[in-house]
Order: C-alpha cells, then sequence, then structure tokens
C-alpha cells in the first residue's frame, strides 16, 4: 500500500487536486443547502425555545447542553458522518467516475485519503456552525465564553473522524453502505446504551459524550432532557475514551485503506 | 443479405420474413401490475431484503414466545404492565418493535424506485410506452407498498394464528372478534406512509443513493426535533401540545395511530412505544391522523409533480 | 506491450473471459467481439480495474493492478458515462492530469492542447452536465490523451460521434499508431475500425477466436469461399470464359438489371492472378470490381456464426 506517487516524489499537486475537487464536489448546491438545512435545525429550535420561555426562566446552558448534546452530536454529526464517508466511494462507484480516479498514477490509498480528507473537512465545518450558531442563541455573544463552546469545537472533529473512519470502513468492504451505516448509527447506537453492563462501550457515541459530556439539570419529571441526560454514559473514564477513540481512528482509517488499496472497484455496466 | 425464399399468396413455402405480433393483447387495466411485479421481483432479489425481512418478523416472533410463557405461567408480565388487554398490547409491541426494520426495509428496497429510473433514463422509456404516468406511479407504489407491507402483514397473520390456536379455547375469538382486522389494518400502516414519502424523495433525487440519504435525513430528524419541541412546550406549559409534539416523528405517527386501532397499552419505559413520555396527557388523535395523511398526500403529490418523460438539460 | 497469458475471470458463475492467451503489439489493435463476448472483461483487466481469476495480464512488462507506474504510460478512455456532472470540461480534464502528475505552465498547456486536438476548445468552460453525448465521449478522448500516454486504451471511443467527428478521431488514433504507441480499441462500428486497422483481436463467449492481420484471418477461413462480385458489359461471356479456371466453384449472374457477375473461389490469390489475362484475352470490358466478404465484417460473421 504505497503512499508515495508513482514516479516517487512526495505528495504535491495531484494530492490539492483533488482535494479541492473533491471538496468541490461534496459542497454542490444542493448538498450546501440540505446541510444548511441540517445545521440550523438545532438553532431553529434553541430560538423557539428562547422565545417561549420568559427571561428569568430561560435556561442558556441547559439548552445549549440539549441541542449540541443532542441534536449537533447525537444527529447532525452521525448521519452526515454516514452520509459523506460512504459516499466517499459508493458515490464515485455509483457514478461511474471511479473509474478514473484508479487508473491514474497515484496511490489508491492516497486517492482514498484526499477524498476522505474532503468530507471530513466539509461535515466539521457543518456541525461546527451549528454549534457556535447553538451557542450564539442560548447565551449570546457577550456569554459566549461561559458555554462548553470550546470543548465541542475540539472534540467534534474528533466525532466526526472517529464515525468517518469506521463507516469509511464499511463503504470499503460493504457494497451498498448507507443501509448498514444507518443502521449502525441509529440503530447499534442506540440500543446499545440500553443494555445493561459494558455494552455502551461499543459505541463510539459512549465515549465522546464522556470527552464532551452534555449534562442536564437533574428533574423529578420524565421528560425528552431526562431521556438525553440518560445517554451520557459515567462510567468509562476520560482517559479510556481519548485511548480508544485515538485507537479507532488510525485503525479503521489504516483498515480502509488497506481494503480499497486491494479490492476491486469496477462499476457496474447496468444501472443497479 | 436475405436467404428467405420469396413468397406468393399462393406459393407452397411460407412466409418466413418478419411479422408484426398478432396475438391476443391483455387489457390496460394490468399495465400498473407490470411495473409493481418488476419492482417485487427486483425488491426481492437485493441482498438485504431477507435479513431484513427477518428482522422485522422477529419481534412478534418474540411476542408470539412472551404469549406463550405467560400462557404456561398465567403471567402476563410486561405485556400488561400498564394496564389494557393481553392480546391487543402483545399486538402493538410486536409492531412498534418492528418499526425500525421496516423503515430500513423501505429505504433499501424504495430508494431507487424512481430515481433508479430516472438516473438510467428509463422514465422516458417507460412512458413511450403505452402506460400513463399514473399506471407508472401506481404501479411503483404498488410494488413498494406489497414489499414492505408484508414483512409486517405476513408476520402479524401468523401470530394471530398462532394466538388464536393458543387461546381458542379459552374464548379468544369471541372476546377479540376484531382484533384480525385491526391487526391487518395497522400492519398495512407503514407500508402507507413509508411508501408514499419515499416516492416522493425518490422522485426528487437523481440517484437512489441521494433519495435514501433523504429519506434518512427526515426520518431520523423529525425523532429530535419532536422530542425538543415537546420538551420546549411542556416547559412554557403548554402539555396539551407537547404532547402531540412529541408523537410527530414518523415512528412516533405510527405508533399512535396504531395504538389508537388497537386500542392497546404500551410497555413502561423505553420499551414502550412512547418514549417513556408516560407524564405527557394522551394527545387527540386527529392531528395526527391528519399529519400522517398529509405526509401521504404530500409525498404522492411531489412524484406525480417530478415524474416527466422528457430530461432537462441545464448548463 | 500487453500480454495476457491463460487470463480468465469469472463473476460468479459466469465466465467473462475464459482462458486467453494474446499479446498486442505497438500500433493499433481493434478489440471486437459481439456482445457478452469478453471485451470490456478484457479492456478491465488491462486497465487493471479487475484482477485475472487465473493467468497473468501484464503491460508495459508489469501487472497493471493499482499500479502506478503502468497508468503514468497509459490513457484510457472508458465505455461508461459517468462525470462530475457540475466540473466543466476544463477543470475534469485538468484533475486527471493533474492526477497524471502534470503541474504548472505544463500542465494548464497540455490541457489546452488535448481540449483542442478533441475540438473541444470552444465548450469547455461549459458544466458537463449540459454537454451532448458527443461532447462527453470528446472530454473523455482528451483525459486519455492529455498526460501523452504510450498505451491507449479505448472503449468505444466513437460511439456518439458524427461521421465528421468519427473521422477526425479515426485520424487521430491513426496518428498515435504511427507514432509507435499502442493503441487497443474496442468498437462495434467495424467499418469505421477498418479504415484504422487490418490487426484485430476477436472474442466470442469468453474466448479468443482470432488475432492478427484481418486478411490473413480471412484467407484462412476455407470453409467460406470468397467472393467477387465483378461489373461488365458482357456477364455471360465472362462467365463462359471463368468457368474454364479451376479455382472457380461457382458463378451466379445477377438478374436484377445490373451487369454483375458473382463468384465463389477457394483460391483468391490463384484467381485474381488469372483474372487479368483472361479479360484482355476476350476482349471484356470491366466496369468495376470487389470482393464483398474480404472485410472485418465478414469475418466476424463466419467466425461468429460458422
Amino acid at each position: 500500500m504505497a503512499l508515495r506517487h508513482a514516479n516517487g516524489s512526495k505528495p504535491q499537486m495531484s494530492d490539492l487536486y483533488l482535494f479541492r475537487a473533491s471538496l468541490r464536489d461534496m459542497l454542490r448546491p444542493r448538498r450546501v443547502a440540505a446541510a444548511v438545512l441540517l445545521a440550523t435545525l438545532p438553532v431553529a429550535l434553541a430560538i423557539a425555545w428562547r422565545s417561549t420561555t420568559p427571561g428569568a426562566a430561560f435556561n442558556p446552558g441547559l439548552v445549549y447542553n440539549i441541542m449540541a448534546g443532542g441534536i449537533v452530536f447525537g444527529f447532525t454529526l452521525v448521519i452526515l458522518a454516514v452520509l459523506f464517508a460512504t459516499g466517499v466511494v459508493s458515490q464515485e462507484v455509483e457514478q461511474k467516475t471511479i473509474v478514473y480516479l484508479l487508473t491514474r498514477p497515484v496511490s489508491r490509498a492516497r486517492v482514498l485519503l484526499a477524498r476522505f480528507a474532503a468530507a471530513a473537512v466539509t461535515v466539521t465545518a457543518i456541525v461546527w456552525v451549528s454549534c457556535v450558531l447553538v451557542a450564539l442563541v442560548a447565551y449570546g455573544p457577550a456569554d459566549i465564553a461561559q458555554s462548553r463552546l470550546a470543548r465541542d469545537l475540539l472534540v467534534l472533529p474528533i466525532g466526526v473522524l472517529a464515525y468517518g473512519s469506521v463507516f469509511l470502513l464499511a463503504a470499503t468492504i460493504i457494497p451498498k453502505p448507507l443501509i448498514y451505516g444507518l443502521l449502525f448509527a441509529f440503530g447499534w447506537e442506540s440500543w446499545v446504551a440500553m443494555i445493561p453492563g459494558s455494552f455502551q462501550r461499543m459505541s463510539i457515541m459512549a465515549y465522546l459524550r464522556v470527552l464532551a459530556p452534555h449534562p442536564q439539570m437533574a428533574t423529578s419529571e420524565r421528560g425528552p432532557a431526562e431521556m438525553l441526560q440518560a445517554l451520557n454514559p459515567e462510567t468509562i473514564a476520560v482517559h479510556t475514551a481519548w485511548l480508544v477513540i485515538a485507537a479507532l481512528i488510525p485503525v479503521a482509517l489504516g483498515l480502509a485503506l488497506l481494503a480499497f488499496s486491494v479490492r476491486e472497484y469496477a462499476p457496474k455496466d447496468d444501472a443497479e | 443479405m436475405s436467404d428467405t425464399p420469396s413468397q406468393s399468396a399462393h406459393s407452397p413455402i411460407a412466409d418466413l420474413s418478419y411479422r408484426t405480433y398478432d396475438g391476443p393483447l391483455r387489457t390496460h387495466y394490468v399495465r400498473w401490475w407490470v411495473i409493481a411485479r418488476a419492482s417485487l421481483r427486483l425488491a426481492m432479489k437485493k441482498r438485504g431484503y431477507w435479513p431484513l425481512v427477518a428482522l422485522a418478523s422477529f419481534p412478534y416472533l418474540m411476542v408470539g414466545i412472551m404469549l406463550y410463557i405467560s400462557k404456561r405461567t398465567g403471567m402476563a408480565g410486561m405485556l400488561t404492565a400498564m394496564g389494557g388487554d393481553l392480546y391487543q398490547n402483545a399486538f402493538f409491541a410486536a409492531y412498534s418493535w418492528s418499526l425500525f426494520s421496516v423503515f430500513l426495509l423501505a429505504l433499501l428496497t424504495g430508494n431507487a424506485a424512481i430515481a433508479g429510473d430516472t438516473r438510467a433514463n428509463a422514465l422516458q422509456v417507460y412512458l413511450s410506452k403505452p402506460i400513463t404516468k399514473l399506471d407508472y406511479l401506481v404501479g411503483k407504489w404498488a410494488g413498494l407498498f406489497i414489499t414492505v407491507a408484508s414483512a409486517s402483514l405476513i408476520p402479524a397473520t401468523v401470530l394471530y394464528l398462532f394466538v388464536l390456536g393458543l387461546y381458542y379455547q379459552d374464548g379468544f375469538l369471541g372476546e377479540h372478534p376484531a382484533l384480525i382486522l385491526q391487526a391487518i389494518a395497522v400492519s398495512v400502516l407503514p407500508g402507507v406512509l413509508h411508501t408514499s414519502v419515499l416516492l416522493g424523495f425518490s422522485a426528487v433525487a437523481k440517484t437512489p443513493r441521494v433519495a435514501a440519504a433523504l429519506y434518512a435525513a427526515f426520518y431520523f430528524a423529525l425523532g429530535p426535533i419532536s422530542q425538543i419541541t415537546a420538551g420546549i412546550l411542556g416547559q412554557a406549559g403548554h402539555t396539551q401540545q407537547a404532547a402531540l409534539a412529541s408523537r410527530m416523528s414518523m415512528s412516533g405517527i405510527l405508533s399512535e395511530v396504531a395504538m389508537h386501532v388497537l386500542d392497546a397499552k404500551p410497555m413502561p419505559g423505553r420499551f414502550g412505544g412512547q418514549h417513556g413520555l408516560s407524564q405527557l396527557p394522551e394527545p387527540p388523535l386527529l392531528p395526527i391522523v391528519l399529519t400522517l395523511a398529509g405526509l401521504v398526500l404530500a409525498g404522492l403529490a411531489i412524484a406525480r409533480a417530478r415524474v416527466r418523460a422528457v430530461e432537462v438539460v441545464r448548463g | 506491450m500487453i500480454e495476457l497469458t491463460n487470463a480468465s475471470r469469472w463473476y460468479g458463475q459466469v465466465i467473462g473471459l475464459n482462458d486467453v492467451t494474446c499479446t498486442v503489439p505497438a500500433g493499433i489493435t481493434a478489440l471486437l467481439g459481439p456482445n457478452g463476448a469478453g471485451k470490456s472483461t478484457l479492456i478491465k483487466l488491462v486497465t487493471g480495474q479487475l484482477k485475472p481469476t487465473t493467468g497473468q495480464v501484464k503491460v508495459l512488462g508489469q501487472t497493471p493492478f493499482a499500479n502506478g507506474r503502468v497508468y503514468r504510460r497509459m490513457g484510457y478512455c472508458p465505455e461508461t458515462d459517468g462525470f462530475y456532472e457540475d466540473m466543466t470540461g476544463r477543470e475534469f480534464v485538468t484533475m486527471l492530469a493533474a492526477m497524471a502528475g502534470l503541474r504548472g505552465e505544463e500542465l494548464a498547456k497540455r490541457v489546452a492542447e488535448a481540449l483542442h486536438i478533441v475540438g473541444m476548445e470552444q465548450s469547455a468552460d461549459r458544466k458537463l452536465g449540459g454537454y451532448s453525448k458527443g461532447m462527453r465521449q470528446r472530454i473523455k478522448v482528451a483525459q486519455a490523451i492529455v498526460h501523452s500516454p504510450d498505451l491507449l486504451i479505448l472503449d468505444e471511443p466513437l460511439n456518439g460521434l458524427d461521421p465528421v467527428g468519427r473521422h477526425e478521431m479515426s485520424e487521430l488514433f491513426r496518428q498515435f499508431g504511427r507514432q509507435g504507441k499502442c493503441v487497443l480499441i474496442s468498437s462495434h462500428i467495424l467499418y469505421e475500425v477498418e479504415q484504422m486497422t487490418s490487426n484485430i483481436l476477436l472474442l466470442y463467449r469468453g474466448r479468443l477466436l482470432a488475432q492478427g492481420d484481418v486478411y490473413q484471418i480471412r484467407a484462412l477461413i476455407d470453409r467460406h469461399p470468397h467472393r467477387v462480385a465483378i461489373r461488365t458489359d458482357n456477364p455471360r461471356g465472362l462467365a463462359m470464359a471463368l468457368l474454364a479456371l479451376p479455382c472457380v466453384l461457382s458463378l451466379r449472374i445477377s438478374e436484377n438489371g445490373t451487369k454483375q457477375l458473382e463468384l465463389e473461389t477457394r483460391d483468391p490469390e490463384a484467381f485474381y492472378s488469372q483474372l487479368p489475362d483472361l479479360v484482355l484475352a476476350g476482349g471484356f470490358h470491366v466496369t468495376g470490381f470487389e470482393s464483398p466478404d474480404n472485410n472485418l465484417e465478414s469475418v466476424f460473421r463466419y467466425l461468429t456464426q460458422g
């Protein structure tokens, strides 16, 4: 699995061109519109919450934690990681452009890395914007430093890489990875948290919630806040979470690069 | 260059040249069924089809086991923890646990319903045949509906027959004469909703993958939106509206309508169909039914508007 | 330049290519065969998109799969119509040229040259999504030639082109062949391919049916005698004279008004050497002469249909 250019030179123009072209592909107008919609979803809800709550009763920390923790981390990050990371390979195969990428004197690993980097940058930008806007709505510009925004901005790209690398690996070995990615992201990740014991350690979100906890106020009522609070495990140590995520990303990415370097990706001649 | 001998009206050599088909032509009533049948065949060939069907059937198996244990031990357990009738609660539990699998099945088999034809330029081929756009849409809808609904309907029917066999001598049939109809009505609900909405997304998207992505994002986004909106409204003291908002996800709508049709009570906690929101009052059914109908009609309207026989090239 | 040694490729239970051994030298070679013959499979093996199930494939002495050294010297024009629809033609060719190792001023220069060669410089800045089929085909060829490869693999390169375009592309490929490059063309348009080359690789049902010069192959197909059509003012007289030649198997005089004589011979060399003397001796006036089945299409038909 060579990471050098085919003529022995270091990564240069071809990588940049491929990265830029991939980034442009990711940021097509329709995609940007859909991404903006997703990014502003928690912002709209935060605005609605703020406007329906009288001044003194409004709790910016609660609002931020629920929107950032529940929607940005729990939904936007995950679904964008599924869509973009699986699309790195499967979209190229589906639109039959993979043929051009694989018959160039650029190693397959480098091609995959460039496209994955573009996907990761795109998703990170979207979730960052979402998180910043939520913080601004919840806290206002003056008090934004009181929020957990800085920590979230650090952990979000880690989450993008963690989920992205896993879904990228799925995309390199499974023909139609989107369904399986969704099953993992919204089936497994949800159900495993409900199983008592250590099963939650098999969930990526469990580790991310340790790195970026979003605690809500304890209430006697069983409402959505309580439900979301239940998703924050407290039994995994922070250093364990860092170790696991730090190991997961290179392992999943490395396996994806290896798989992409040795497997065949010839598009089918038929439409389906 | 042809080797066929020349023929005349009185030639002993038969006319071996090309002839148009002069056999019987079927009536126009089955045009949509041709398309539906083709969709069904395609769906059943997909790799994930049978595993997802098995996954969707598994809850019914589990509930059957729970009912069997209940019969043996005389204890209904979690099925009647919130009150209500054992059998109705059982069907509701199996139904609500299978909703996610049915969604995935719909996504797998339905994303390419129209988007696949768009990508392959097959729409022009379809609509150049002597069929109407309505035939095409009805055929696509029927094919997808049968695929999705059967994943709920067949296991529900099997469960009903099992329950009938298990509890017949306890007067089950006399006490629940309409349960089979309720179970059937409820089983087809996910098929109706997923088919209609997914058809709309498939008509909008250029490729099956984009259609699947759009529908998945829509499906999963509604969950947290509804929950958080309910929380916002609840905190503001609008409990009725909060209760209504909390049901306004795809699975929430399906669960709520099914619960009313079956007159069932969900199991407690996260294992119920109500996502643990037992403190909120029961919302009115009419807005939920109207939302369901609205989603169905919107999906169909979008599909109807987007299906065109011409390819529009821009730039 | 390209060598296949007992190469086979299966797709599950279906054999795409069955024990093919062949060599493609420098110059133009036409890859022919009916649908399902294995042409696309062979091309995918040669371009490194697939690996052979058994046997070996070597391009420029190396295994092509994921081999940058091979791709550096190879240009590939696929048959599939897949593009980044939001890119312009220039951007598309530039990206692929950059991936081929070109950079800076050389990159821009080569891209402009490639676009000029395929006749797309006027439309290069429009989006690919708005191109006609012929324009898309030209862009595909442009990206294949932009880095001046030694080896060109062209899968149905004339698809969608108008007659003028086909002529221009054919001339381009002939030029490449004259320069000593190896050009492998898969095409269904036999009469166009015939204008470019007489060197063929004929596949049928996954097997190699014939390889080499089409006229040599034709000469070897004994079970189909050569047909010759002669237009003359005295077909019956010429027919009587030709009957004396032992190499003439059959004669047929056209009855549709044209003064044409069709004959079959198993030894075209002997026939052609004796015909001029016979025509002169009899004083026949010959106005036209052709061999209807001494061409690629007939070879194709005789070999595939028997």
